[in-house]
């Protein structure tokens, strides 16, 4: 094993292995409610970077005027370009890297679960086996071993098809949360593209991966939507649900409510 | 539209490349692979594995050909494979061939049991212990007064008809059940996930007695005289009454100042009236099977030992699931000095674990690897290595099987 794989296994995946497993022993033995109760301390340890992001996703979208207003005088000059948007972010105090900091910070914290969920769930033999490898000599580890892995029609050690597609819409409704209102068709169409594209992703991997992780994405989705409720309200969800309503039900008379972009 | 094509394209491919970084399928990625055992009667060595040609195919490890499962016989004079009978599936198998008669008996992690002729070779029969609801047996099977026992993860216990593999009996426990059983006095011994051994009657599969050992139990009981040996993985060691299942002894007591330091997953060996325990935190402890003290260490070997070690010609011989082979003098508890590491053999072998229990016959010691599967034979008297099963044996009986297997239904009678 190299030095950082050492590190990661001693300074990371032990504790966390060790600490779900007593989670769980002391959850009525259930590893579905420890893999919630760890994505709740997850996500609240993360709460002031989710923070950070909102308020540079919300920044964002406020200075989005301005960027299509920039790309219209000097869209055809790259150098003059980069310039005013980096003098435009200085002046209105983003940071580009503003999104992607908590998300960085996020991923490590995801394979880590994953890597905790895999072995603990051990869907083989020999991953079981291996497990005994992450143990600490608590004597409740000992006599917490081994796990139920069922949780409501779950088995937490192999992939689920309807958990699957509940990770698809929690990310969907969460990113249609926090889109940024846009007015230039190409950066609208990338923008809707990212918003269907990530979602189909999670799906693909959730129906790849055991439903342990799936489950840490939906509740760790739904507790972000819920804080982007608190601090944004349902944003660009609200325009989505408008354009629904007047396709399906058009107001007589009227023509259908154009989205907030068009709008603007 | 075009455009986004083009915006979509990087997206699939990060994230097709995420899939392939964590290892594909996930369903593969941490597959079962099996760890046989290696049975030997009359001068013949009984194995499973996987075929080492034909398989693959497939998209991103998803899907594609599995590789076929074989019974492997080989000749323990020379190390030739005397034949090789498909069992008409792919699976794998975590138990030792039981052989009784013409036929040998292997446990399947499909869930089916196979009864395979090896003299005229034929079409082996596979049985789904229950065709419903199929789970997978990681434990072997053991075969007494024609009944063939073996248990399941569905935590059932079975009794087989061993003519038929049909179903006599079946006995549930609380959890799954991983370790095979074991027969004596007309009595089967198992344990289970639910923490408890259990005693049942091998023809009625009525419970005799049931004991908490306060953590799953994998290893096979170990039945001597009146006592039967339990391991748990709840790092105790008991000796219980064979009829009464009243504790003997424990090992270690909480009081006790030595603590094993993880689980004892494989069966121990009993030798001179001491117990040598394996324990995944790589030490073998040796206690007296008469009343439980610790006779000497616990012997610290290497990495976790999670194959059951043997007793031969007066040392233990242990191998870690690291591939290190390690001597004890029984008389002395001095391990000898630098292990043998079977990793260092050849270039494949970096990665080579060992879980199948060891096999001691003839003076030597067989040892089945997984990753990549291969059998050695190891001489403790020499100290060599040398790998068997490569090439075909000198001797010209080869039994030949067809590829289909027959499944029947089996007839519930409990």
């Amino acid at each position: 094993m190299s030095a950082i794989g050492a590190i990661w296994q001693t300074a990371i995946l032990n504790p966390l292995i060790n600490v779900m497993i007593v989670l769980a022993h002391y959850l009525f033995g259930n590893f579905g409610l420890a893999i919630i109760v760890m994505t709740f301390v997850f996500n609240l340890v993360l709460y002031p970077l989710t923070l950070k992001q909102l308020k540079a996703t919300k920044a964002q979208q406020e200075i989005a005027p301005k960027l299509a207003e920039l790309r219209k005088k000097f869209g055809k000059d790259s150098q003059r370009m980069a310039q005013e948007q980096m003098k435009l972010y200085r002046e209105s105090g983003v940071s580009p890297a503003g999104c992607l900091l908590p998300m960085l910070i996020q991923t490590p914290i995801w394979i880590a679960l994953y890597q905790s969920i895999i072995r603990v769930m051990a869907a083989s033999p020999e991953s079981f086996v291996n497990l005994s490898g992450y143990l600490y000599s608590w004597p409740v580890v000992y006599s917490a071993l081994p796990l139920n892995n069922h949780f409501l029609w779950l088995n937490l050690a192999s992939s689920d098809m309807l958990l699957a597609l509940l990770v698809g819409a929690a990310m969907w409704v969460q990113q249609k949360m926090t889109a940024p209102v846009v007015s230039d068709p190409q950066t609208q169409a990338q923008t809707q593209t990212m918003q269907l594209m990530m979602p189909i992703m999670f799906i693909f991997l959730s129906m790849t991966f055991p439903s342990g992780l799936a489950l840490y994405w939906v509740i760790s989705n739904l507790f972000r939507i819920a804080i982007q409720y608190y601090y944004s309200g349902w944003g660009g969800l609200a325009d989505t649900y408008q354009n629904l309503k007047n396709r399906l039900f058009p107001p007589k008379g009227k023509p259908p409510k154009p989205p907030k972009y068009i709008r603007k | 539209m075009k455009r986004k094509i083009l915006l979509t394209l990087p997206l699939v491919a990060a994230s097709l490349a995420l899939v392939v970084s964590t290892g594909g399928c996930a369903s593969t990625a941490i597959a079962a692979q099996g760890w046989s055992g290696i049975a030997s009667v009359n001068g013949k060595l009984y194995y499973t594995a996987l075929s080492a040609t034909g398989g693959g195919g497939g998209f991103l490890g998803c899907g594609g050909t599995p590789p076929a499962s074989e019974l492997i016989i080989l000749n323990s004079t020379d190390g030739g494979v005397l034949s090789t009978l498909d069992l008409g599936d792919s699976t794998v198998s975590y138990g030792i061939p039981v052989l009784s008669g013409d036929y040998a008996f292997i446990t399947g992690y499909n869930g089916k049991v196979y009864r395979v002729n090896v003299v005229s070779g034929g079409q082996p029969l596979g049985v789904y212990l229950d065709t419903d609801n199929p789970r997978s047996i990681v434990g072997g099977a053991v075969i007494a007064d024609s009944r063939l026992f073996v248990a399941s993860l569905d935590g059932y216990v079975y009794a087989l008809n061993q003519d038929t593999l049909a179903r006599l009996w079946r006995f549930q426990t609380g959890g799954e059940i991983w370790s095979t059983p074991i027969v004596a006095n007309g009595t089967v011994y198992i344990g289970s996930f639910d923490k408890k051994v259990y005693a049942l009657d091998a023809a009625t599969g009525d419970e005799k007695w049931s004991f908490d050992a306060g953590g799953a139990v994998v290893a096979t009981p170990l039945v001597s005289g009146d006592t039967v040996f339990v391991a748990s993985l709840g790092r105790n060691l008991f000796a219980l009454d064979a009829n009464s299942g009243e504790v003997l002894w424990q090992y270690p007591l909480p009081s006790s100042s030595v603590q094993p330091g993880n689980w004892f997953w494989a069966t121990p060996v009993l030798d001179g009236g001491y117990l040598y325990a394996p324990n995944t935190d790589g030490r073998i402890y040796v206690v007296s099977a008469q009343d439980g003290t610790l006779h000497a260490g616990p012997v610290k070997i290497g990495d976790s030992l999670v194959s059951s070690p043997v007793a031969i010609n007066g040392n233990i011989v242990a191998v870690t699931v690291s591939g290190e082979i390690y001597t004890v003098d029984i008389s002395t508890m001095q391990v000898s000095g630098n292990p043998y590491n079977l990793r260092t053999i050849g270039t494949d072998n970096s990665a080579i674990v060992v879980r199948a229990p060891l096999l001691s016959d003839g003076g030597f010691v067989y040892i089945h690897t997984s990753n990549p599967g291969k059998v050695y034979k190891f001489d403790p008297a020499q100290k060599t290595v040398t790998e068997v099963g490569t090439s075909p044996s000198s001797s010209t009986t080869t039994p030949t099987s067809t590829v289909s297997t027959v499944t029947v239904t089996v007839t519930t009678t409990a």
